[in-house]
């Protein structure tokens, strides 16, 4: 589906000489599509805290605007560079992002707690496709 | 320099204190070099050996250990910033700022297994005073109280998971392989472990180490808040993805797209009222309306639609209704009622505002949506550009199809519904008087109770047809669930308290069912989630039109087999369900079809003076979907030329004119140019208001005793219209003595029985009003009201209208009033609600907001001297007339309810027993001290001579179990007749006087006197 296709109200002249400035992200893994509003590790919205790699955010649609709250959607693959939503069914965060067919295919490598969250999942139900 | 720093401590420290030194020292070499991470994690994990000699519990202890690498780097430059700064004192300093630490840490590591965040609660409380970073700290709280429970748990479980992990291979992914929930996390602070240190309170007892901690905790928080937002967004998503609409997107904009109709046919519960705006949305268009035949559903709709377009607090998705709006420029789907857009039609004929109309709920067949259906069939040939969709439930199609072309039908999501005829048999039929007999329905609810287990959820919902029916069930249910306690019996129809019909909303608690008794109300206009058994009556009492004694008649009648459906329907929303119709499968073949449309059951006087002021001259050629019976078009086009809203050719005068631009009963419209005309404009505004919303007076004001007692003081001897004022004129009273916010008219109209959001609506209204008068030229715009205020006094204003502001946005934030769990009480007390406590009465800051001065409101609202009451009386009957009842000459020897009067065109009327006059009809009757003696020759009268007289003025004839008059007032009689009248015949002593309104005669002749 593609709730939102052109919205229109996002302008790259909202954020002067950030990266990148919205745009659709859509992750690979479900094919959730939401608009996100900014790409990096400091979002502009929130200067409370910084991200670890480069995040898809979007302002957060569940709380007033003047919060200045956001909402986390994903971020690319750091092996594959697929870009994939947060969602425990399509990667996990380990220090850095995996998806999850990375993340399956290098089970061995990750300490047994996150390997056991990994096999957990397929019971998590699924996400938005 | 940082070396110097440890040998200064190290030198003194005592014996005692060394070995927390040591672990400061550790810490302290870990974050001085960021290439010795081996040696790091070597003295950690030796380190672990040495505690777990003393304490087996640590596994808190390691991870923080191992954490503090994220943040070497911050440290060092902060280190770098106190050390850059060759000052004694701050060494001074230093060194006593570590002692304290070292104290510090020796006493931490007592407690190791007491530890608790909770407890440094106000130290902590500095940093997360930050709304941006935390916007729900309490929330936190929580938070880490479950973190430390869980924490402690697995400690006393099992040893840190970490550190039973000893792998020595490289990692290819160069993952640390001692597992580490905060690894998890991929939100950082900003501001450094030291910026954190600088914001605790001085004096504080935490050190370093469980700061470090606790910012972990915060961020393993806040991830867990955002994988909670995320999740909100993926099951909203799927949800819309799960509606039986979602298959049709495609099909359905394709159809937009190529067609100028489209038709969509779904039942309840496709998804066809949210989703299609949205698809639409979606797809480009930008100007959409939407309509819908409730207030309540546009608002619903709105906030629906705008929490799933994540546009919950934007303005690209709104509502507009009567007295409210959420609309702004940047709205893109303006959710509408039918009645407002006909209004924008007059001032915007081809409705240029809009690219899309949707029409929703079409099947329901109201005044206003036959009317826009029309119009809008009119439009398509001036906007060959607009689009037009309609959507309905799967009733009667053919007849929309027919009207215009094109259709899509999406399939409706109900659950099985088992079907169960249970003909009421004659014995319980013919039981008793008129009151209806509640058996059989209890009989229900034993056999609900037999068969289906208590721990199964699922409401039940009785269809019956009216209010005594309602009331009848209601008791014999209570008497039935006061024996066996699993029954919450609730009614619900239009004139109880909006408070206790949020009621049937509650949930029941654990093994009791909900049994709502409701009027149809319940078939469309409100929607109630988990009913599983529905029961229909197969009644209903329906409004229709009687338009040559222009009487409107509430009788019982048979449902139609399209209602009998979509009561069914209630059953199935959220589960399969059971309908016991009360009637049987015969009956059921012999119902109509479909009901009568509404435009076939109502007066037609406003729609049609609304037509032709819309430029639709003749109202007997408009393409309307089923038209309204010829005789109803005729007997309005009679009465508007009555009222001298139409030339006989038809066409509109001034007067008719002005009345088309106001949204009320022509006799109302009429009161309101009256007024201004006589510069009584104030009072006449609070009175049509006033007459114009449904009535506060509610069944408790004339059940119950007390609430009847305090009425007493509001009733006025000249009627009921005075009554309403009175009532009107007390709560602006009561609203003055009290100040913002802590208004006590609440209380006042709960003591009354009073439904306090009705004064409300007259505020609104009697605002709406004022406005179209001024705009309309009939009255003068008020100077700003801010201009004849003292400075102080404006002053003041601001301070209240900030104060209302940040009530206003506090209430906002707080979110909809939650859904409580009822109680199984079998007798409470009706409309005695427990109010919270900081509960914000959001209409009170709402009407203060607005209104600058409840006094000027309470002067408005005020008939004073006699003269002004009487001028006041006037002009209600101007509007009224020839809306005027004589009463029957034999009433002095009846009795209270028996006293009969006569209108125009309906004889033997009585007055209604919830008016003034139906309880104090000796009022009416002349005194034998007015009767005069008239010795004339010639003169023979058989009724007595009196210049007192009266006559009454009604608002609306209403014929339940006999003819009413409603909403009465007393006139005299002569003076009242030839004022009004239009033409007089008299002999030549006018001992015999006809006064006449137009064609037809209304007798006169007791007042022989009067000449």
């Amino acid at each position: 589906m593609e709730p939102i296709t052109e919205c229109g109200e996002i302008t790259s002249a909202d954020l002067p000489g950030k990266t990148e400035e919205g745009g659709i992200f859509t992750c690979t893994k479900c094919g959730l599509q939401e608009r996100y509003f900014y790409r990096g590790k400091n979002p502009p919205l929130n200067k409370k805290i910084s991200f670890l790699e480069d995040s898809y955010v979007m302002k957060d649609p569940f709380s007033p605007p003047n919060k200045n709250q956001f909402l986390l959607l994903g971020s690319e693959c750091s092996l594959c560079n697929k870009v994939v939503c947060q969602s425990p069914n399509c990667s996990i965060f380990y220090t850095r992002r995996f998806c999850i067919s990375c993340a399956e295919e290098n089970m061995e490598h990750f300490p047994t707690a996150v390997q056991i969250k990994l096999k957990k999942k397929p019971s998590a139900g699924k996400c938005a496709t | 320099m940082e070396k110097s720093c440890n040998k200064t401590q190290g030198g003194k420290c005592k014996d005692k204190k060394c070995y927390s030194y040591k672990a400061k020292r550790q810490s302290m070499s870990g974050s001085s070099s960021e290439s010795d991470g081996h040696t790091k994690s070597h003295h950690s994990r030796s380190r672990v050996h040495k505690y777990q000699h003393a304490h087996s519990r640590l596994s808190v202890k390691t991870r923080v250990e191992t954490q503090s690498i994220a943040y070497d780097e911050e440290r060092c430059n902060s280190k770098e910033k106190v050390v850059g700064e060759p000052d004694k004192k701050r060494w001074r300093s230093c060194d006593d700022k570590y002692k304290v630490e070292l104290q510090k840490k020796s006493y931490d590591s007592v407690d190791e297994s007491e530890f608790s965040f909770q407890k440094y609660y106000h130290e902590l409380k500095v940093l997360l005073k930050d709304e941006e970073l935390l916007p729900d700290s309490e929330d936190f709280w929580k938070f880490l109280k479950n973190y430390e429970a869980v924490q402690k748990r697995a400690a006393g479980r099992k040893h840190d998971l970490g550190s039973a992990e000893t792998c020595t291979d490289p990692n290819p992914l160069d993952l640390p392989l001692v597992y580490n929930k905060s690894h998890l996390v991929s939100i950082a602070l900003t501001a450094s472990l030291d910026q954190l240190t600088t914001r605790l309170p001085p004096g504080s007892h935490l050190s370093r180490q469980r700061l470090s901690e606790f910012k972990d905790i915060l961020l393993l928080y806040l991830d867990f808040k955002q994988k909670e937002k995320f999740n909100k967004l993926c099951k909203l998503r799927q949800s819309q993805e799960n509606l039986p609409i979602a298959h049709y997107k495609e099909q359905i904009l394709t159809a937009v797209r190529n067609e100028n109709v489209v038709i969509i046919a779904g039942d309840t519960g496709c998804g066809k009222s949210t989703q299609v705006p949205q698809y639409l949305l979606g797809a480009g268009y930008r100007r959409i309306a939407c309509t819908q035949p409730r207030r309540i559903a546009c608002v619903s709709l709105c906030k629906r639609v705008a929490f799933e377009t994540l546009n919950e607090y934007g303005s690209e998705v709104g509502y507009q209704i009567r007295f409210e709006k959420s609309r702004t420029q940047h709205t893109r789907i303006v959710f509408i009622t039918e009645g407002l857009l006909l209004r924008q039609v007059s001032t915007d004929p081809s409705l240029s505002n809009y690219d899309v109309l949707v029409l929703d709920e079409v099947h329901e067949r109201h005044l206003f949506g036959d009317f826009l259906l029309g119009v809008v069939k009119c439009l398509l040939y001036q906007r060959p550009d607009l689009k037009v969709v309609l959507m309905s439930a799967t009733i009667n199609i053919e007849l929309f199809q027919d009207y215009f072309s094109q259709d899509t039908t999406v399939p409706g999501r109900l659950y099985p519904i088992k079907l169960q005829y249970m003909p009421i048999s004659t014995e319980d039929k013919s039981s008793r008087s008129e009151r209806l007999n509640p058996a059989p329905y209890v009989r229900i609810m034993q056999l609900i109770d037999e068969k289906y287990p208590r721990n199964e959820k699922g409401d039940l919902l009785i269809f019956l047809s009216g209010m005594s029916e309602i009331s009848a069930v209601v008791d014999a249910a209570k008497c039935y669930s006061q024996q066996t306690e699993g029954w919450i019996v609730l009614p619900l129809h239009s004139t109880l308290s909006l408070a206790d019909q949020d009621k049937v909303f509650d949930y029941p608690p654990d093994g009791v069912r909900k049994c709502i008794v409701s009027t149809n109300i319940a078939e469309t206009s409100v929607t109630i989630d988990g009913i599983r058994f529905v029961v229909d009556s197969g009644k209903v009492k329906e409004m229709s039109y009687d338009p040559t004694s222009k009487m409107q008649r509430l009788k019982e009648f048979w449902i139609s087999q399209a209602s009998a459906e979509q009561r069914k329907g209630r059953a199935g929303r959220t589960g399969p369900g059971v309908c016991y119709r009360l009637f049987s499968e015969e009956e059921y073949a012999k119902m109509d079809q479909y009901s009568t449309p509404e435009i076939q059951r109502v007066p037609l006087d406003s729609l049609l003076l609304q037509m032709i002021a819309m430029g639709l001259p003749d109202a007997r050629k408009f393409p309307f979907i089923e038209p309204p019976p010829s005789e109803s078009i005729e007997n309005s086009i009679l009465s508007l030329k009555e009222q001298g809203a139409l030339t006989e050719s038809e066409k509109l005068t001034t007067i008719g004119h002005m009345l088309s631009r106001l949204p009320v009963d022509i006799s109302l419209g009429k009161m309101l140019i009256m007024g201004s005309l006589f510069h009584q404009v104030e009072p006449v505004l609070s009175m049509a208001s006033a007459l114009s919303v449904q009535t506060p007076f509610t069944n408790r004001s004339y059940r119950d005793f007390d609430c009847e007692a305090a009425c007493k003081e509001l009733q006025s001897d000249h009627g009921d219209p005075l009554t309403l004022l009175n009532a009107f004129r007390e709560w602006l009273e009561e609203k003055s003595m009290s100040s913002s916010g802590r208004s006590s008219s609440r209380q006042w109209c709960r003591r009354r029985g009073l439904e306090e959001h009705r004064f409300y609506e007259m505020i609104k209204l009697r605002q709406q009003f004022k406005d179209l008068l001024q705009d309309s030229g009939l009255l003068q715009s008020e100077v700003l009201p801010s201009e004849n205020m003292t400075s102080a006094e404006r002053s003041f204003r601001h301070g209240e209208v900030k104060l209302l502001r940040s009530m206003r946005q506090s209430y906002r934030e707080a979110g909809p009033r939650k859904r409580r769990v009822l109680k199984l009480d079998v007798w409470e007390i009706e409309g005695a609600d427990i109010e919270e406590p900081g509960d914000i009465d959001i209409k009170d800051v709402e009407f203060r907001l607005s209104n600058n001065s409840v006094q000027s409101l309470l002067s408005g609202s005020t008939a004073c001297s006699y003269k002004d009451l009487m001028m006041l009386k006037l002009i209600l009957c101007s509007g009224l007339y020839p809306q005027f009842a004589i009463a029957d000459e034999f009433n002095y020897c009846k009795s209270v309810s028996e006293q009969l009067f006569h209108t125009r065109a309906k004889p033997y009327v009585s007055l209604h027993p919830m008016g003034y006059f139906g309880n104090q009809p000796q009022i009416l009757q002349l005194q034998e001290s007015n009767i005069e003696v008239v010795q004339k020759r010639g003169f023979n009268s058989k009724s007595p001579v009196s210049s007192n007289y009266q006559l009454l003025c009604y608002l609306s004839l209403l014929e339940t179990t006999k003819p009413f008059l409603v909403t009465t007032m007393r006139m005299p009689a002569a003076q009242t007749l030839l004022l009004f009248c239009q033409s007089i015949d008299t002999n030549s002593d006018f001992s015999n006087c006809y006064v006449t309104a137009t064609e037809s005669r209304s007798t006169a002749q007791q007042m022989g006197t009067a000449a």
